[in-house]
């Protein structure tokens, strides 16, 4: 089924391989839980990101902060 | 999605007016060519999308809807163009109204307001793929992979996916171009530190040791371990001068710029000048290979004229071309993918070991410049600056263009520039300020490893920070990496078992028509890169394109079921309505009822409007109870838009032409009924026709042979009777061949083929009343033809279609004369 978020909809295609895809993330140790929710919420956005999103969403609070 | 139940038209395309009753059902539109039809698919189209694609689709420049949807005296009068639409959308219950004017397209009026009904127009607005022309239904069947590729991807709502692949890559590309900087970065980190403690590799043991041995001259203890946190200053600030920096450290500057002298005057690395080569092969050859495309854009401009090929002429200046020998030149400008990646790969290799000698190259000729301001006074450095500059160029351009491979042109340039070695008059600043350097007063032992240990400092920091730098870039690298591999898995087994789905349901619809000699067709839908190819079998010789032997006929067929396949899978139980244009042209007519069939049987719940030219067509759907409505055209003018032939209106129609003493015209008017009535009663007694190349019949080639059929299937019937001793049956039919040899003779069409001057051509020369005694007659014998069941009331016709006739019966079964004997 379609979702929608801000009136836009996503294809039920493209929703069921973003669903897999988020899936298979979790289960991938290398990929942080708490990056994949926020290249989840981006994705559910309806909108295709533009790649700068995806490194906002994926890296922006993981850098390490000690030499 | 909707169901419509009544279509209003004004003053669009070729139509003055015209209302039409669908009450939520299937509904055939037939007539002529020119008459109309497609006409209707348009309004219904602009109504619900608020676009026509006949007017703005491919090939269509200089049209417009705004100038053109209008009727052609109304076309300065947009506001009268208006389409109207009433009906029902079953997934939400309700009923709608949709109006639409020409004069302002894209503003729908939707009545009662409803925000639901709203975002099901808007996605049709974005997605018409419910009317569909035979040219655009085939177009699934015979386009080439790659524009299959995109018209399957957009009637599934799967660009989505594609363009968060894209996304995904370029992504993953960015994030392996900052790794790779940040690894040149490190590297240049440790060539300083080295430089700096003069030793040739950094080794844990070696950075110690040098750490040690200039402690060791401040009187300060040994480290004994190299951490993150370990600081070659510690106890420096017991001396006081723990944050002094020195504003120029004659040792380290000499180490410096004595490793960057021995450089300069050493000969290009072999290494670097292999790699500068084949760099440059490669982007020559991407740029003859481009030469003609324009790099990047050109090679999809190509990619994308050359998925247009599909006739003997270019797509864009429509110059003659032998479709294939196009293609053919086409190819060979480009790479193909597969070349062209592993080519960029290469190149990319050979870029970033050039980048890394370059970096440091600019981080050395900065450190001059830095080193020459310090100079008391300074040593001029303009001529440095411009080396430097030049240098910065030749990076730049290389970045550049691994972040877009369309900037071919200023990277070959730079590929191709000499830096390594710097001109005359900068190489001699570079060496005045060596010689500044090496003139400074020595300082002491002690100073000297107090510098020695500042400097090292800084450049252990320098070099934690860009390990870190690239590590943190490691790890991101890695992750989009993986992100693009699972979803390009993801996306990839989802759209291959789509393309399954959608293969199997296709193979099935196409059997299902074609059961008679094709029961063991398959069809094949396999995505590739940028294609999607679709392959058919034919009669068990194997899997190849449609369009390999099958003719135009089983094309047609198979477009309409890959549609339906589609359809099924993108839109599921939303599939509740498609019009379908004349899509069936080539199907013959052994497969049309089995058409009808499946459509029935397969999508009981859509409501299909289909035009067809062929009146017998729409007779088949209506016997097959495919349509339970149908309007036919019978002809058109460009005042009055298409004349509708309407069984219970035509009569009537007639009677007032009569009435205004108009003989001509009622004349034309019976005519062209008859002349739409012979060709359906033709097909249903199988009447003997007397075959012309040209496919044109008039009434008189038509007419006679139908009556004469008729008379001869009454005997037959009475025949049958007689050997299977049904007497009842037998004098019933008695009855109706006096009956139909008297109402024929009324009409005089037996005498048509003899005698002219009683010729149809005659009837615009009779009288009112003679006439009217024409029409009576014809009126009450078409009456003779039918079921007389008032519900029914369908032409009679013979069963089977093909092979020895064995009933002449009406579609509701009142009426069933046993043929065999």
């Amino acid at each position: 089924m379609s979702k929608e978020g801000d009136n836009i909809v996503i294809p039920p295609t493209a929703l069921q391989v973003m669903e897999e895809f988020v899936a298979v993330m979790h289960a991938d140790p290398d990929i942080p839980d708490d990056a994949i929710n926020r290249l989840e919420t981006l994705l559910l956005k309806g909108v295709v990101p533009k790649p700068d999103d995806i490194n906002k969403a994926l890296f922006e609070s993981s850098t390490e902060s000690e030499i | 999605m909707i169901r419509v139940k009544t279509l209003e038209i004004k003053d669009f395309r070729g139509i003055r007016k015209l209302n039409l009753n669908l009450a939520c059902n299937n509904f055939g539109i037939c007539g002529p060519n020119g008459t109309g039809k497609s006409g209707v698919v348009d309004a219904i189209e602009f109504c619900l999308t608020g676009d026509v694609t006949r007017l703005s689709g491919q090939g269509t420049a200089g049209l417009s809807v705004k100038n053109h949807a209008p009727h052609v005296d109304q076309r300065t009068h947009p506001e009268k163009a208006n389409v109207t639409i009433t009906g029902d959308i079953p997934s939400l219950n309700k009923s709608f109204t949709i109006h639409r004017s020409v004069k302002n397209p894209k503003n729908v009026m939707i009545t009662p307001p409803d925000a639901a009904v709203e975002g099901i127009i808007s996605e049709l607005e974005t997605h018409p793929e419910f009317a569909l022309s035979r040219r655009e239904i085939v177009k699934y069947i015979i386009t080439p992979p790659g524009q299959r590729s995109i018209d399957v991807q957009i009637l599934l709502r799967l660009d989505h996916i594609e363009r968060t692949r894209k996304t995904f890559t370029t992504f993953n590309n960015k994030c392996r171009d900052e790794l790779d900087e940040a690894e040149r970065n490190r590297i240049k980190a440790e060539v300083d530190l080295k430089t700096a403690l003069k030793i040739d590799k950094l080794e844990h043991a070696l950075v110690l040791e040098k750490i040690n041995e200039n402690r060791k001259i401040l009187g300060l203890p040994a480290l004994y371990e190299l951490t993150k946190s370990t600081s070659f200053k510690s106890g420096i600030a017991a001396l006081q001068d723990a944050d002094k920096k020195p504003s120029l450290s004659k040792v380290v500057a000499q180490a410096d710029l004595s490793a960057l002298q021995k450089t300069l005057q050493s000969e290009e690395p072999a290494m670097l000048i292999d790699n500068r080569q084949a760099a440059n092969t490669a982007l020559e050859k991407l740029r003859d290979d481009e030469q003609a495309l324009t790099i990047a854009r050109r090679h999809g401009f190509i990619k994308t004229g050359l998925d247009l090929v599909t006739e003997d002429a270019c797509p864009l200046c429509d110059t003659p071309w032998k479709a294939d020998d196009l293609r053919d030149y086409l190819r060979k400008k480009i790479l193909n993918a597969e070349e062209t990646e592993k080519l960029l790969g290469k190149l990319r290799t050979n870029i970033n070991t050039v980048l890394e000698a370059l970096t440091n190259r600019i981080q050395a000729i900065v450190r001059v410049i830095q080193y020459s301001e310090s100079l008391k006074p300074p040593v001029q450095h303009i001529e440095v600056d411009t080396y430097l500059n030049d240098l910065r160029e030749v990076g730049t351009a290389l970045k550049d263009f691994l972040e877009d491979h369309c900037r071919v042109g200023p990277a070959i340039t730079a590929i191709t520039k000499s830096w390594w070695s710097p001109a005359t008059h900068q190489q001699a600043q570079i060496n005045e300020c060596i010689a500044a350097i090496n003139t400074l007063p020595d300082t002491s032992i002690a100073e000297q490893a107090r510098d020695i240990l500042s400097v090292a400092q800084d450049r252990y920091t320098r070099l934690l920070l860009a390990t870190r730098e690239k590590r943190n870039r490691g790890s991101q690298s890695t992750i989009a990496q993986k992100i693009l591999d699972h979803y390009n898995i993801i996306a990839t087994r989802v759209l291959e078992g789509i393309f399954d789905q959608v293969a199997k349901d296709f193979s099935t619809y196409y059997r299902s028509i074609n059961r008679d000699d094709e029961e063991k067709f398959v069809g094949t839908l396999t995505s590739e890169p940028a294609k999607l190819s679709f392959n058919v079998d034919f009669y068990g010789r194997g899997l190849f394109p449609p369009g390999a032997y099958h003719s135009e006929g089983h094309q047609d067929a198979m477009g309409l079921c890959l549609y339906l396949a589609l359809m099924k899978h993108t839109l599921g139980d939303k599939f509740t309505f498609a019009v379908l244009d004349d899509v069936l042209m080539s199907v013959d007519t052994g497969h049309r009822r089995e058409v009808c069939r499946l459509l029935k049987k397969e999508f009981p719940n859509t409501q299909f409007i289909l035009t067809t030219h062929d009146r017998v067509w729409l007779q088949y759907m209506k016997t097959e109870n495919l349509i339970y409505g149908s309007q036919s055209f019978g002809g058109w003018t460009v005042d009055s838009g298409p004349r509708v032939w309407d069984d219970h209106d035509i009569w009537s129609e007639i009677q007032n032409e009569l009435a205004k003493d108009n003989v001509p015209q009622a004349a034309w008017l019976l005519r062209r009924y008859l002349e739409y009535t012979a060709v359906i009663l033709a097909d249903n007694l199988r009447a003997r026709i007397e075959f012309r190349g040209d496919g044109q019949y008039d009434l008189g080639d038509l007419m006679p042979n139908v009556l004469r059929q008729w008379r001869v299937l009454l005997e037959d019937g009475e025949k049958s009777a007689i050997k299977w001793k049904l007497e009842e049956e037998k004098t019933t039919l008695a009855g109706m061949r006096a009956t139909a040899k008297e109402l024929i003779a009324k009409t005089n069409t037996e005498q048509w083929a003899i005698n002219p001057s009683v010729h149809f051509n005659e009837w615009a020369n009779l009288r009112a009343h003679e006439f009217q005694e024409v029409v009576d007659a014809f009126r009450t014998l078409l009456g003779h033809l039918r079921c007389e069941n008032p519900v029914c009331l369908s032409y009679l016709y013979i069963s089977p279609r093909k092979g020895l006739p064995e009933e002449l019966r009406c579609n509701c079964g009142k009426t069933a004369i046993n043929l065999k004997t």
